[in-house]
Formats: structure tokens, sequence, C-alpha cells
């Protein structure tokens, strides 16, 4: 029943909020997310609220308007790539000492033998932050990165530490963290969803498309899977066998019966707003194709995102399609890189990250440069990390096993103080020592990066306030320029 | 306000409790408080129990309403709500048409449109409502099979319903389905709501003859399971946490879950009333197959196998001897992440469990299956020969193994003779961080409002009656949360939202119902009609509130709730379902196994499944769909149906563009609307356009087209037939009608109830 002003809305009402007329109500419940644009401005008119659907004041000022998070899957090794530790290669062979602590892991390699890594470091930039030969490209954008290299999380297997990475619980159910972007800003495009996710393969990520759902929270908000061929989203074209003319025709006739319909009901917000929504599907079969359509692209910005070379176009073609996708105002895109785990390298390192490095470095140092060279870098926050990284000590005598409790990630653009590294692991790599950052601190500071205060964003839940961090997260202090 | 209550863990405190502990520690479950190791200071009583919902339940006065207002009561339902209307000077709007009623509430009570209905549900001819047509209508519908079916939806998003684990793996839980049936069938049959409750807490206990209340404890197992966890302890410590939540969320009303880290912020709910509520629980036995019996045939049962049990002993006990040692040897690597309590009670053979190792046991057998091979190779020569020569002794005796008087294979929960785990307050929530031991009990703020428990004792031999006690509780007629809860839920599935905006939580984080003299006079009405739930659909369905017209028929201007009926869209199933009715493929049989409809094509996830052969299968009604945590069904979710992760108790009702795309655009409403077109052109019926036109019209929306609709129709056919791309007139044709239902089955007529 549309609620009065003694009624609070119901489930899915927004923070803080009592509602003050039916109409603004049914705003508050299903103006945001996808397709929520054209509702605001359908709104717009009587409502003087409805500006805030467009763009929702935001809880602090800082510059990034996008969020671009690069989710190696699967767990890729920080001490092989942004976090040197030459005591592993002195000590090679033997257990960790005995004054680090004992961690329990997937595959108990406890008291393996220490796996020495083969890479070369090299110092880069003004900063001379080290970066290791697996990641030369990206390393020429060290200036531009803050590495956080004291990151830990709660979860032992990929399902539930993906599910954490994404949504602050190793356990299903709540939402992740691209919705709460979409939930708490909105989307800034007219015709195309706030939360895009990007798979380099058929592959799922562990735990599937709950990792970019919404849980609790209602669909709206949910991230939109684009594909690489054909239609970039379900459903978008009509069967092939309607035309455009017909599919035109029926759109037309559905809304003059729907119009008929509403002139008899004046007033109802709710069927109004399905009238628009057929509108907005009906633009969206346009705009989407366009989105993602790279060809596009110069010869030249194909070649920086390595769409020349046949190892690296999958992921290549997901960062520039991110890049496009951040001119047309999509909030939040995901890009999987090895969709499937398949960072998981438990044996044979060698070969694993070699091949997933050269498929992302090429691609990465594309996107930072062009988003830099389109001044976009400030308003663009690009995350890179897994959902965890992986032991000094070896398994199966060539592999490193899940490591939860000391990793790396990196951030850069979006008012992020680069060439700088937060925090630090033990002289092996294996627990977070220096100015620990769990997964709560991290969602924390990306939700601050782009302009949410981690304590003021709140989703009420069967009369709970829950929020991102599950209320716990402390912004990481030195991050932002 | 809120964010001066929440209180985040400093990062701090989080590294210590991460180092003190150098394991897996959630922390995160709840709002983190700083604690100590020993015990708090004794609690002061909580404050806050003077709020409304806690107190007892009183049947209210109805009110008198004189005047010309009078004319609108037709049943005190519409006395309280006239009394609040006529202090704003509003009335009701008049009264909805019949045929606008019986749509209104064959999709209320049975979630079908009344076209598919059998042909006493039909709206009267002529003019004047023949007198009593209504109430037969209320009653015939009630009276319905399919009445379970759209109630029991609602129900299973309370309990997050599921037939899957979820997780990675996401398992499947094959008895699952039966407890949806028993859902379905308890509602059919209006089994007394007090019963209902007490079934699916402690059925097993209560009710130990009845197969039905077994299944029915599958209940206290529907919690989201991570079946190949790594920390085992902390599995077991997330299921009963989340179990208790969801007794709380589900029977109470009250977010207990708040409570698992530290005292309510909000409500006067203590940490340990959390852990008292939990620790009914900790005797519960995972099972999968529950003996069945009377009390005394299950005491002869047990003494019986009590028996064979210590004659067997000596021999079992040799067994064990020699393979618990060549286990440790034989699976030496994968045993290596269990700490020594897990591997002690995998170790201990199901007779000799406690109720701890049972549950530690239930997640762990799964990863260390036995591998007879390798048991083998790990035994001496002689060993080998003892351990052959025990199993052929023990086969024996086995014969003689006592059986139970009927054994059950269901999902359901048991308990085991040594009785319940301690439980213990758990510091910040932190399962390796107990605290004081705790007996089981009713949250504190109401066991100081006298609740009188009815009578309903433990009946299963050697069950410790904990669960029993706590839903004799429950479902005493004078408790003041378990009847409130449930009418709120009920008169919520009729409006859209209940006398209580939400419907569970009926604490001090939710407003206080703005007609609490009605909600309180219907739950009376509920506990004294024996909690009959369809009395109070009827109570409802036969006021006046009801039955009125719709907003735009309001008398004022700026209509207060309940001064006209608020419209609503279908739920995912109901859209469905309709869909599957207007193409006349709507397969109505009831219960059994999930259905897998087809997956949209190129849907591609991780998570899939192969579509039932049949086309009857396929279009069994929605509720019947498999019910995957990880590959929710894409047309129920888009929808809006809820996750199966967390109790749903209201679901949201958005309006977004992947709705249209997937009316306009997806091969399966195309294919509906195929059917309707096979209906449409039936030969039976005449062939010339208005009256297809008429046909699908009365197919889709159960009405005749009037004559503007008739013209404005028969000219989109002929427009259409000329945007068609098919190579002949007829073809043309048939694709203009395929576009006509289908563009009628996208409507907000068929889309919305008036």
């Amino acid at each position: 029943m549309p609620s009065t002003s003694t009624t609070i809305p119901r489930t899915p009402g927004r923070p803080h909020h009592e509602s003050a007329n039916s109409r603004r109500d049914f705003l508050l419940r299903s103006g945001a997310g996808f397709g929520g644009l054209a509702l605001g401005a359908l709104m717009a008119s009587e409502s003087g609220a409805a500006e805030s659907m467009v763009a929702r004041p935001r809880h602090n000022r800082t510059p990034a308007r996008s969020v671009i998070f690069l989710f190696m899957d699967g767990g890729p090794s920080h001490i092989d790539t942004f976090d040197p530790k030459p005591e592993v290669n002195r000590l090679a062979g033997q257990s960790l000492p005995k004054s680090i602590e004992r961690a329990i892991t997937p595959m108990g390699v406890s008291e393996n033998p220490l796996l020495p890594t083969r890479r070369k470091w090299q110092r880069y930039g003004e900063s001379g932050l080290p970066v290791s030969d697996w990641y030369p490209n990206v390393g020429r954008h060290a200036d531009k990165l803050c590495v956080i290299r004291s990151c830990h999380a709660d979860g032992l297997n990929h399902v539930g530490s993906v599910c954490q990475m994404n949504t602050g619980s190793i356990l299903a159910g709540r939402p992740s963290l691209g919705a709460w972007v979409a939930y708490g800003l909105g989307s800034a495009s007219q015709n195309l969803p706030g939360f895009v996710v990007l798979l380099d393969n058929d592959r799922e990520p562990p735990g599937g498309t709950r990792v970019w759902g919404t849980g609790f929270m209602p669909a709206t908000f949910q991230g939109t899977r684009f594909r690489q061929d054909g239609t970039p989203i379900l459903h978008l074209a009509p069967p092939k066998s309607v035309g455009p003319r017909r599919q035109r025709g029926k759109l037309d006739f559905l809304s003059r019966l729907n119009r008929r319909h509403l002139a008899a009901r004046r007033g109802d917000d709710e069927l109004e707003a399905r009238i628009a929504s057929y509108e907005l599907a009906f633009r969206m079969q346009s705009h989407a194709p366009e989105a993602v359509d790279i060809t596009q692209e110069t010869a030249a910005t194909r070649s920086l995102y390595g769409l020349d070379d046949k190892a690296t176009t999958p992921f290549g073609r997901n960062c520039l399609m991110a890049r496009r996708l951040v001119e047309r105002g999509v909030r939040f895109i995901q890009l999987y890189s090895g969709s499937g785990s398949k960072w998981d390298a438990h044996s044979k390192i060698e070969k694993n990250h070699t091949d997933r490095c050269r498929e992302t470095d090429i691609p990465i140092a594309g996107l930072l440069a062009d988003l830099e060279q389109r001044g976009l870098l400030d308003e663009t926050l690009v995350i890179w990390g897994g959902e965890f990284g992986r032991t000094p000590m070896s398994e199966k005598g060539d592999g490193r096993d899940h490591n939860p409790y000391g990793f790396t990630m990196w951030m850069a653009g979006g008012g992020v103080r680069g060439g700088q590294v937060i925090g630090s692991t033990d002289d092996f790599g294996m627990h977070a020592v220096d100015s620990p950052a769990h997964v709560h601190d991290l969602h924390a500071t990306f939700l601050h990066a782009i302009g949410l205060d981690h304590q003021e964003l709140v989703y009420h839940l069967q009369g709970r306030p829950e929020r991102a961090t599950v209320n716990e997260g402390e912004v990481i202090a030195g991050v932002m320029a | 306000m809120l964010n001066n209550i929440a209180t985040p863990l400093s990062a701090r405190l989080s590294r210590a409790i991460m180092k003190s502990t150098r394991a897996l520690v959630v922390l995160s479950a709840c709002w983190a408080v700083a604690y100590s190791a020993t015990l708090p200071a004794a609690e002061p009583a909580p404050t806050g129990s003077e709020w409304w919902s806690f107190q007892r339940l009183v049947r209210p006065a109805v009110p008198a309403i004189g005047g010309p207002e009078a004319d609108d009561v037709d049943s005190p339902v519409d006395a309280f709500l006239l009394e609040a209307l006529r202090d704003r000077h509003q009335r009701f709007a008049p009264r909805a048409i019949p045929r606008i009623r019986l749509r209104r509430a064959a999709i209320d009570l049975l979630g079908l449109p009344p076209g598919s209905l059998p042909s006493n549900f039909k709206v009267p001819t002529g003019n004047a409502e023949p007198p009593g047509w209504w109430t037969r209508i209320v009653d015939g519908l009630l009276a319905s099979p399919h009445y379970g079916e759209a109630q029991g939806r609602d129900w299973l998003d309370l309990v997050r319903y599921a037939e899957t684990d979820g997780f990675k793996s996401d398992a499947l839980r094959p008895q699952a389905f039966r407890y949806r049936d028993y859902v379905i069938r308890a509602f059919n049959q209006d089994r007394a709501y007090s019963r209902f409750v007490q079934e699916q807490i402690a059925g097993d206990e209560l009710f130990p003859e009845d197969p039905e209340a077994v299944v029915a404890t599958g209940f206290n197992r529907m919690w989201p399971d991570e079946s190949n966890a790594s920390n085992i302890l902390l599995a077991r410590q997330d299921a009963l946490n989340d179990l208790t939540a969801n007794v709380g969320n589900v029977f109470l009303g009250l977010s207990m879950g708040c409570a698992q880290c530290h005292d309510h912020k909000f409500d006067p709910i203590l940490q340990s009333d959390f852990y008292r509520l939990q620790a009914y629980f900790s005797g519960i036995v995972l099972a999968d197959a529950v003996p069945i019996g009377s009390p005394s045939e299950l005491r002869k049962y047990q003494e019986a196998l009590a028996d064979w049990l210590s004659e067997t002993r000596p021999l079992r006990d040799q067994l064990q001897a020699i393979e618990k040692s060549a286990r440790a040897r034989a699976f030496a690597i994968k045993r290596r992440k269990f700490p020594t309590v897990v591997l002690d009670a995998v170790d201990t053979p199901s007779e000799e469990r406690s109720a701890r190792q049972h549950q530690l046991a239930f997640w762990t057998e799964r990863q260390l299956p036995v591998d007879e091979k390798k048991l083998a190779a790990a035994l001496s020569e002689t060993d080998r020969k003892r351990r052959a020569g025990l199993k052929k002794q023990l086969a024996e005796l086995a014969k003689r193994r006592p059986q139970p008087p009927g054994r059950l294979a269901a999902m359901a929960t048991l308990e085991v003779a040594s009785g319940p785990a301690p439980t213990f307050v758990l510091g910040g929530g932190n399962y390796e961080v107990p605290l004081e031991e705790v007996s089981p009990g009713p949250p504190e703020v109401l066991d100081r409002t006298p609740v009188t428990p009815a009578d309903a004792p433990n009946r299963r031999p050697g069950s410790s009656g904990r669960r029993a006690s706590l839903a004799r509780w429950l479902t005493a007629d004078d408790h003041p949360l378990t009847a409130r809860v449930m009418v709120n839920r009920i008169w919520q599935g009729h409006f859209g939202d209940g006398l209580v905006a939400n419907a569970n939580d009926l604490g001090r984080q939710t407003a206080p119902p703005r007609h609490r003299k009605l909600l309180d006079w219907l739950a009376v009405e509920f506990v004294e009609s024996g909690w009959s739930i369809k009395h109070v659909h009827r109570l409802i369905m036969n006021s006046r509130v009801y039955q009125q017209a719709g907003r735009e028929s309001a008398t004022s201007a700026d209509p207060q709730p309940y001064s006209y009926f608020p419209r609503r869209r279908l739920s995912s199933e109901r859209i469905r379902d309709a869909m599957l009715a207007a193409a006349g493929r709507l397969d109505t049989r009831l219960y059994g196994p999930p259905v897998r409809p087809k997956l949209p094509p190129g849907f591609g996830s991780r998570y899939t499944w192969k579509a039932s052969s049949s086309q009857a299968a396929r279009s069994r009604r929605s509720i019947y769909i498999h019910a995957k945590r990880n590959l929710p069904y894409p047309l129920m979710r888009v929808f809006d149906q809820p996750d199966m992760h967390e109790s749903c108790a209201c679901r949201p009702q958005t309006t977004v563009a992947p709705q249209a795309l997937v009316l306009l655009n997806s091969e399966l409403v195309l294919d509906f609307a195929r059917g309707v077109l096979k209906r449409v052109q039936d030969t039976t019926w005449s062939k010339d356009i208005p009256s297809r036109v008429r046909r699908s019209w009365q197919l889709v929306l159960g009405r005749a087209p009037d004559n503007r609709e008739l013209a404005g129709a028969i000219t989109f056919l002929d427009e259409q037939a000329a945007r068609s791309a098919s190579d002949n007139d007829v073809d043309r044709a048939n694709d203009a009608l395929l576009d006509l239902c289908h563009v009628l089955l996208n409507t907000n007529e068929f889309l919305y109830v008036d």
C-alpha cells in the first residue's frame, strides 16, 4: 500500500529516510540502479527530490566518479609481483623460521620448504617503487600506484574469499561492493546500468553471478554482465523473427494500451514508471551495443590495450570497454582476469603466472595510460588485486598455496596518492604486520575514494542497519592525496 | 543518528584477535564491540519492555460507528479503520465491481487468475450481485488446493527455502522439497498455526508418530551451508547462529541476529538472550532418516537397540581400535587441517557420538570419505585378518539388530540421548571466545511478560525436550508476539504492506502500527479461532475495506491508506503462472520433486541445470521450480524473488528496464504468446478478426475489449501485418496476431492487480 506521512517505507527504504508521500516513496524504491534514471527524469517535473536520483549527494568531496576493479581471480602471488622478499630466496628449501607464526592453509603447507622466486625486480619512476619483471609495463606507471602490501582477509577457499572481496563477508547473502555503489550513487548514465561485469572467458568466478549480486537488496542494483560477443545484455535484442519495425509497432501499441489503462488510474506512479521502463529498454537496444563497440576506436588505441596480440586481447578488450563505459557514466566496472580461478597456482606457478601476467600487463598499462591521456584518471579509481595472495612455502614442489594472512592490492587514479607503499608483511610475505588492512578497511577506502562514507551508507534490513563494511573497517590513512 | 550508535571495530582490535586466535575469525557477522575475556557484570533489567509488541494481547472493543458511515461497516475490521478515517474526514471508496474483486481475491489467495479456475468462480451476470455471492467466492477460493501453493510461497520466503546448500559446490538437498510440500499441505488443511509452529521447531519431539511433523523439522536445516567447510567449528557455529536469528525473525518478529555479538542496540534484547535462544537448538542432530513411531514403540525400540549395542560392544570396540589408528595413518594428509576435537568426532562411531560430535561429523565425514583400499593398505597383515573376522561376526549380529517401528527419509532434525551440547555466550560473537554457559530460555524481556505455555510435552524418548518447550512457549495463547506477527503477515498478503511496516521486526526499529487495536483484535480472533489462518482471511476479505475500488475512486483528493484499495504488481511466480494459464499450458498438479524449466539460451552461467524433459513438467506452477541457491531461475530473480539466503518478510517491488527486456524480447515469453495464439486460433471459435481479438482479450485480461479497444486492435493488426517481413499474407496475419497476444502479456493490466 502506498505509504503515508507516518509509515516508514517498506523493506528497501532509503537510509535515514521517512517518506513524505507515495510518489516520493515509490521513487525511493525503484529510482536507482539499472533503468532508474528515466524514472528520475520522469518525476523531476513534480518532485524536487527527484534530482537527487540522478546524481545523489555524495558524502564527501573526492574526485572519483567511477571505479574499475581489476580482479585477478584465483589469487595472484604478491611476493612475485609487488612485494619483494629476499629472505624467501635466502632460506629457500627450508621451512619458515620458528619466529613466524604458523597458519592454517587449505593444503596444509605450513611446514613445506620455502619456494624461491625467480623474479627480477626493478625500481620504477621517481618513487622507485619495486615491481617484478612479470609486470614491466605496469611498472612504468609506478608513480600512479598506491601499493597496499598489508592486506588480509578471513577466507581460506576461493568461494568464500571471492565472496568476501566482493561483499565483505565470506558467507553469501550480502550485496556486492558494486551494488553498494549503485545504491549509494545511482547511475550517471541514461541508458546503461550502473554496475557492469566483464569476464575474460566463459567461466564465471567462484560463486557465480552471486558475486555481483545484491544479496538482500533489490535486484535493481545488481551487476549486469556484459558479454563479449553479440548483444552485451541478455534479452537486449528482440528474437530474430521480430524485425525492428515490428518491434517498434508492438511498443507503440503497448504504450497506447497502457496509457489508456493509466488514464482510468490517474496518478499511479508505478504504472507510469513501467511505461517508461519499456522506452528505456528500447533505447538500451541501441545504446548498450554502441557502448561496447570497440571498432570505433583507433588502431593506436587498440594497440595500446594489446588488441593486436592474441594473448592480451581478451583482457585488453575488456579494459578498453571499461574505459568506454566510464566515459558513458557507468559507476562500477569489474573486470575478471582468469575468470574461474585461473590465477590459482597450486603447482607450476612459473608457467601459470607468466601467462596470467602477460595477459594483463599490457592491457592494464594501456588502461592507465589511456585514462590519463583522456583526463579521466582523476575521476576513475582503478583497483588491482585478487581474493588473497599466495604462500612463500611451496606446494607440490613448484606452486604456492592460498594466503589470506598477508597480500597485496593496489589502487591508482581517483585522487589516490601514487608512488607509495602502505603497510608491510613479515620478511617472508606470510602475515600482514605493519598497518594491516582488512578487507573491510579496503572497502571503506574504496568507498571513500568514490565519495561514500562507509558509515553513512546504510541499508535497513529487518530493522537492522546494514553497511557495506559490516560495521567494521576504517579508511586506510595516507591513501588519498 | 545511527552513525553514532554503530561501533566500528578498530583495526587494532581486529588485529589483536586475529593474532590471538591465528585462525579464520569471522568478526564480521555483526556489529563488533569491545569485550573482555571475563564475564560482564550483571545486566540491568532490560529497558524498553514497555514497547507495544511486548504487551499482553487483550481483545479491544470494536468501535461503534454511527451516522452515514454505519452503512460502510461490513465487519469489525471496517469499524476500526473507519474510526481512524473519520478523524480525517474520509470514507471508504465505493465497492469495486465484481470482476475486479474476483481477480483480486483469486490472485491473493491462489496466485492464479480467475480464467484458470473452474466455472463456479464466475462473475455474476446481470447488474445485481446475488446475495452471498462474495462470501461464496471467498469460501470457494479458500477451499482450493492451490491456496496452499500461493500462501506457502510467502512462508518459503521467510524460512529462506532452497533445495541446495549454496556456496561453491551448491550441493543438492534431495529431500528438501518434502518440506515445501509439507508447507503447502499445512496451509491447504488450515493446520492450526500453533501446531504449524510446533511441528517446524520440534515435530520430532512433539509428534514422533507423525511423518509430516518430522518433515516439518526441515525448518531447522534451511541455512545456507558450505558443505566442504575448512573450519568445521566455525561452520557449526554459523549454522546455529543462522538458525537462531531466523527463529527470531520468523516466529518472534524480532531481529535477534543483532544480539549475536552484543546486546541489541535498539531492542531490549541481551546478547545472552541470543545464546539462550540458541541453547534450545544445541542438541539437534542433522538426520536424513528418522525413526517414526508412538512413544511406547520408540521406547521399546530404543531399549532393544541399547541391549543389542551393549551385546555387540566388545566386538565393535575391537574393530574400532583397529580402524581408528589405520584411518589416522591412511588419511593423514587430508586429516591434517582438522583439529583434534573434529577428528575425534568423526572417528567416534555414530552410535556413540555426542550431539556436538554428530554436528561436527556432519561436515567432516563428507570431506574424509573412507577409501576401503587405502584403509586396508594401512593395516598389518594380522590386523587385516582380525578385522575381516570381526566384520563377519558383526554382519551376522546385524541381522538381529532391532529395527525402528517406522523410518522416514527426510531432511530433518533429531536428538541423541546423551543430551544437547553446552551453549556459551560468545565474546564478540567469536566461537573461540566462550564466556558464560547459558541454559535455554526465552528473551528476558518476554520472560517478564508471563506466558502460560500450552500443554505440549516432549514425547520422543531420549530427546531433551528443549525445542518442545520452546514451541510450547511460543504457541501459548497469551504469547504477545506469535499471533501478532502472523496476522500482520496475513494482512500484508492482502494489502501489500502490513499493519506493522516491517513484518520481520516488531521491535523498536519499526514504527508502531497505526491501527494497533485492529492488529490486536485480529490476533485475538486468530488465537480464539484455534489459530485458523483461513479465519483471518475471511475476516479481512469479507470486510468493506478489502472490497473497495482503487485510489482513483477514493473520496478524497489526498486519500488516506485504507480509504481505497492499493494496486500491486504480480509477484514473479504469479506472472509466470498467469502466462502459463493464458497460454493454456498450466499444469496444475500439486506437490512432488522440483521441476526445471529451460534456461535462456546464452545464459551461460557457471551453474546450470538440465531442463525437465516433459513440457508438462516445465509448465508446473512456479513454486515447484528447482530452488537452486546459485542459480535462481532468471525470470523469478528479475521480478524480485528473494535470493534464498536471508529471511524475506516482504519482497521489494522494483520497476526496472531488464524486466521490460525479458517480457518483450525473451524467447520464453514469446513462446507463451504462441500458446495464447494457438488458443485464439482454435477452430471451434469464429475465425473473423473481431472474434479473435475478443478471444485474446478474454484469455489474457479476463474481459471483453470495449469498442475503442477492439477498433484499435484491428487497426494494429493491419498495420503490423504490413510491418512483418513474412513471405505471404497468411504468415503476416499470424505474425500480427502473435504480436497482439505478446503485447497483451506485457500490459500493465495483465501485470497489476486492481
